[in-house]
């Protein structure tokens, strides 16, 4: 159960225990942690627009959903250091700029011991569906007043960046010291069939922390595949820093098309992995996914 | 489409060209050119912002902070987007100030 003592709509203090719903082998489910860090985004934003998320309505009536950009995080040890009973604190705030454009910042962090902390940076538009389908999702903004969330005088570079490599302006970004230069390169391609079970939220889109997840599953893969024998890959290399670049979703029947991009060791027990997602019907680009992934001794 | 813009007591190429101070001008551009990232891009009363400066969806947003900061006025989401053209946004600027 989660505690809560934010001072302010827009700021998040929780504290919580880490159990087996927040794990997955051996140590802290990333997928956990999206959802959670993509939860409390969205409980600061609907709590700075004083409503709730099913109000929340363009000036024409339609519903609105948040639609995730961007998120980065960055954890000073693996995420697989995060135990079973350990209890964290998250701290939070969300921020504007203009009326469209809303980025929290979170810590997320061991109280027993500071040096387990996860810096995280999310970023989010409205948007609202143009027909039945998820291909389409067009950029809106919320009816509701914004008055109560601090309003940025100019764009964050979390956001710029992001702009800057989607109009191609920008060609590397940095991530825990390491350059990852973008490209489009295929070093391995798998075919990922959605599982509705799992990937899709409450909405019928696919869920923002199901990119991730969906990359880290085709790239088990592939490593698996490379070294069939000890130990898999899944339980040696766990994510340490993570930065990725939402594009577009796509509907249930579809098959998303997973390109391993980059691959680098940067020294014994570190690697920088680059992958992209492809929607296949129209091989739309859905997510560019910037991983740097540390050796669990 | 022109070359630059004429300022001046002489001639006005474009009748929009004398909605605004050539300060005023002078500034839009520039928001404009930070909001595409182009330092050096030449602008044009009839360039389209999307198809022929490269402005994105999200370079909207970013154009209207800048311009509601600039020149002290609220843009609502709906004028925005009703905006084709550079002389359009230039019109828009001009409306809201006069119009309060």
């Amino acid at each position: 159960m989660d505690s809560s003592a934010a001072s302010a709509p827009t700021t998040c203090q929780v504290a919580r225990k880490i159990n087996m719903p927040q794990m997955c082998i051996d140590g802290l489910s990333e997928n956990w942690l999206f959802k959670y860090l993509g939860a409390n985004h969205w409980e600061m934003l609907c709590r700075g627009l004083g409503t709730d998320s099913t109000h929340l309505q363009n000036e024409d009536g339609e519903r609105l959903y948040a639609s995730f950009v961007r998120i980065r995080m960055d954890a000073a040890r693996a995420i697989c250091a995060f135990r079973e009973n350990e209890h964290i604190t998250l701290n939070g705030q969300l921020q504007r700029y203009g009326n469209e454009m809303y980025f929290s910042d979170f810590a997320f962090t061991s109280q027993a011991d500071a040096t387990k902390t996860i810096q995280a940076q999310l970023m989010t538009i409205f948007s609202v569906r143009a027909s039945s389908g998820n291909q389409k999702l067009l950029r809106s903004e919320a009816r509701q007043s914004n008055a109560g969330i601090t309003a940025l005088k100019t764009m964050p570079a979390f956001g710029q960046e992001y702009r800057k490599i989607k109009l191609q302006k920008l060609t590397s970004i940095r991530l825990k010291g390491h350059e990852f230069v973008l490209s489009d390169a295929v070093l391995f391609e798998k075919e990922y069939r959605l599982n509705p079970y799992y990937d899709v939220n409450g909405v019928g889109l696919i869920y923002f922390a199901a990119y991730p997840t969906i990359s880290d599953s085709c790239e088990s893969h592939y490593f698996n595949t490379l070294h069939p024998t000890g130990k898999r890959w899944e339980q040696q290399y766990f994510t340490l820093a993570r930065d990725l670049l939402y594009y577009a979703n796509c509907e249930l029947s579809d098959t998303i098309i997973y390109r391993l991009n980059q691959v680098e060791h940067v020294d014994a027990d570190t690697v920088c992995i680059s992958s992209s997602l492809y929607r296949q019907s129209d091989g739309a680009l859905m997510a560019r996914l910037f991983t740097v992934k540390g050796l669990s001794r | 489409m022109g070359g630059g813009f004429a300022f001046g007591p002489i001639h006005y190429k474009y009748p929009t060209e004398r909605m605004i101070e050539a300060t005023e001008l002078a500034q839009l551009k520039a928001i404009v050119r930070e909001s595409v990232f182009e330092e050096d891009l030449e602008i044009h009363p009839t360039d389209h912002l999307v198809t022929d400066l490269g402005l994105d969806s999200m370079g909207y947003v970013d154009l209207t902070v800048k311009i509601e900061l600039t020149f002290g006025i609220a843009i609502s989401d709906k004028a925005i987007r009703a905006v084709a053209t550079f002389q359009d946004l230039v019109h828009l600027i001009t409306q809201t100030k006069t119009n309060g």
